[in-house]
């Protein structure tokens, strides 16, 4: 596997604050035996905490508790991994107070890697990985080696607006980005105060969207990193939004769950957005209102007839460098993403569509939703879940990605901001002492 | 104030100014407060400034049931820190501004001339090299990151110094001594007392400024557990995508107010009289 060295990372790359914050917890005792209560051999009872943000574990962590009475699991809510989750994980796992068990998302699995923030689960999860989608277990893999098992992930879709659609004289959601485009220009001649869809605002909605398109942003080639974010189809999807921005056809300030967002669709002011499975519970909570008024359909394609979708966000559970008791941290990881009832509480608590190829039978997954006027939505998301290109290969950077490119993405085009992003995140790379190409 | 009055259309213009700044401050709580009120998934029905779907109760419960009630460890979090900072600072501030005022020796003005550039400087211009201090200290993620720069007010000092030099009179502190009263009982039971209107004063601009304080506490501390609201609020508001309701960090916000407009309310007469006190004297 590839050998990633840590001094050089953690000197040059984090902040100040983080590094110092490192520096000012290694001091305390952190010897003793944090967290876990079993020392080497667990026969007595174990307890073990566990940090995430995701809605619905918490609750997760109950049913698991109520069952495993001798396992006991902790759940601690953090801030998401980007809006500081990480720093925390890695700040505790210096000062030899990590939890067992944490939150990472598919794109940051590499980066903690980096960070050696993970433990290798190989031995005590290689039997398992079998009943997980496999680009999910690759995704969560790293040198044929296992660092996380995968609880959910993002199929994508077009969720829009039928009420709208009606009154516009669009018979059906557009199945290609062509007919978006002339849908979006349609609409526009009708009423220009109305936006057919959002912009993409961020490294998230840029990745998903390229992501489609079959080409990665990064690769690898022997020990060596490729960064690829300017590639042809990060740069079609660019030239495709941009038109489509300078035009004004879509609205350019948020996504589905920003207030801006919320308050143009009560308007009536917005059309469709496209994002992932795990947007629905937040519609369906921001937006009483508009019950009924909402449908998904399959995410618009490059070529007619074509069903290529694609994936945005998904986490899987890791086990934290230090954990004492890995092969208890791993059972409860599994039992996160696979048991049925653990299953149904992310389905109807948090949107997580599963990642456990058994939880995609979840009978809920097959009810028809009131709020989408009956709609068994996820019959869409189950297709699109099947049609995910397997190329994508996520880098060791994201935290980086994610920061540049929205950053850039608002002052300038998509495509220079694609190409910003792309140096910089060589650069990066570079400077955290690994190997690495461009193009 | 002077003798001559101004001009009727003068005073129109001011009083103009002064309701259309009093709009713009208020417009905002009033939004926060309607908003608040909205049920959970209407928030964006009805005009912004008006009341629709009235769900207090439900959005109130919820706010401080949400993630195992965090809410409420975090408003006593701020109570905690507003509170014991406020006391402690006001202390130390009317020890060392009666100090400054009463007492003469070598360094005195040096030492006021410092601490009064100190008022100069913007609070948030010490978070960063407090943080890097109490990393050394290896006391960050601890109460004490937030407790200790708290228990220092230069403004207050300022202040107490001011009001000491204009209220205690040098003759009351001399007849304390006559009668044998030490230095520390001369300043208990006589200044004290005599400066309780500027106490008051001290105390609520830091128990405000500590508990509106977001940048000290969002750099030290990580720990949910230990947050106060200010900080607790922007991580809900950050975490719309991570499935938390916008109603809550705004219902949040409005009850946050609450206990500074109790605070206000109860000290507010105390407050009015120490502020025109010095000056009528």
């Amino acid at each position: 596997m590839r050998t990633f060295t840590f001094g050089s990372a953690a000197a040059a790359a984090a902040a100040v604050s983080l590094a110092l914050l490192a520096t000012g917890c290694s001091g305390s005792d952190g010897s003793a035996s944090a967290g876990a209560s079993g020392g080497a051999s667990h026969a007595g009872p174990v307890s073990m905490e566990f940090w995430g943000w995701a809605p619905g574990y918490d609750k997760i962590t109950a049913q698991w508790n109520a069952a495993h009475p001798d396992t006991k699991v902790t759940f601690k809510q953090i801030p998401s991994g980007a809006k500081g989750g990480y720093d925390q994980m890695t700040n505790a796992i210096t000062a030899g107070k990590a939890p067992c068990l944490a939150q990472v998302t598919y794109n940051d699995i590499p980066s903690m890697l980096v960070k050696n923030a993970l433990m290798d689960i190989t031995s005590y999860s290689s039997g398992d990985t079998g009943r997980y989608l496999d680009w999910t277990v690759a995704a969560s893999s790293a040198g044929g080696k296992v660092y996380g098992i995968p609880v959910d992930t993002g199929p994508m879709a077009l969720y829009y607006r039928t009420d709208l659609f009606k009154k516009f004289g669009i018979a059906k959601p557009p199945a290609t980005w062509d007919e978006y485009a002339a849908d979006a220009a349609k609409v526009q001649a009708a009423d220009p105060s109305v936006a057919f869809g959002t912009a993409p605002q961020d490294a998230y909605d840029m990745a998903a969207l390229t992501w489609q398109t079959g080409k990665s942003w990064f690769g690898t080639q022997g020990s060596s990193w490729q960064v690829s974010i300017d590639n042809p189809g990060t740069q079609q999807v660019a030239k495709f939004w941009q038109d489509l921005k300078a035009k004004k056809q879509v609205m350019n300030n948020g996504n589905a769950w920003d207030p801006n967002f919320d308050k143009a669709s009560e308007a009536g002011k917005v059309m469709t957005f496209v994002n992932a499975a795990w947007a629905a519970p937040g519609i369906k909570g921001d937006l009483k209102d508009l019950s009924g008024k909402w449908a998904v359909a399959p995410m618009p394609t490059w070529t007619a007839g074509d069903k290529t979708s694609s994936n945005s966000g998904g986490s899987a559970t890791s086990v934290l460098s230090g954990c004492k008791t890995p092969k208890e941290a791993v059972e409860f990881a599994a039992f996160l993403s696979s048991d049925p009832d653990a299953v149904s509480t992310g389905i109807t608590v948090g949107g997580l569509y599963p990642a456990s190829k058994a939880g995609l039978n979840n009978p809920l997954l097959s009810k028809g939703d009131p709020y989408f006027g009956g709609q068994k939505i996820y019959d869409v998301f189950k297709e699109s879940s099947a049609n995910i290109p397997t190329t994508w290969v996520v880098g060791p950077t994201f935290g980086q990605v994610e920061a540049d490119y929205s950053d850039a993405i608002g002052k300038s085009t998509y495509a220079q901001a694609t190409t910003t992003v792309q140096q910089k995140t060589i650069d990066k790379i570079k400077s955290l002492g690994l190997s690495v190409t461009g193009g | 104030m002077t003798a001559t009055r101004t001009p009727l259309t003068g005073r129109l213009v001011v009083n103009a100014v002064l309701g259309l700044m009093a709009l713009y401050t208020l417009i905002p709580l009033w939004w926060l407060m309607v908003s608040a009120t909205k049920g959970e998934g209407y928030l964006y029905q009805g005009s912004p400034l008006w009341f629709s779907h009235f769900d207090l109760g439900a959005n109130v419960s919820r706010v401080f049931s949400f993630q195992g009630g965090v809410f409420s460890s975090w408003l006593a979090n701020s109570a905690l820190y507003s509170l014991v900072g406020a006391a402690v600072s006001t202390l130390l501030s009317v020890m060392a501004g009666f100090a400054l005022a009463k007492y003469r020796f070598r360094g005195r003005e040096a030492i006021f001339n410092v601490i009064l550039a100190s008022v100069l400087i913007p609070a948030p211009m010490f978070a960063l090299p407090l943080f890097l201090m109490m990393a050394k200290l290896q006391l960050t993620n601890s109460y004490w990151a937030i407790l200790l720069p708290s228990f220092v007010s230069p403004f207050g000092v300022y202040l107490s110094r001011i009001y000491a030099s204009a209220s205690v009179p040098d003759e009351l502190l001399e007849a304390a001594r006559m009668d044998g009263a030490g230095e520390q009982r001369t300043f208990f039971r006589i200044a004290l007392p005599v400066m309780s209107p500027a106490l008051v004063t001290i105390f609520l601009f830091q128990f405000v400024s500590v508990w509106n304080n977001y940048l000290l506490p969002a750099l030290m501390l990580n720990d949910a557990s230990k947050l106060p609201v200010t900080v607790g609020l922007v991580q809900w508001r950050s975490s719309f995508a991570n499935g938390v309701p916008p109603i809550l960090p705004i219902t949040g916000a409005f009850v946050s107010l609450v206990p500074l407009l109790v605070a206000f309310v109860a000290l507010q007469r105390f407050w009015r009289s120490g502020l025109t006190a010095g000056a009528v004297k």
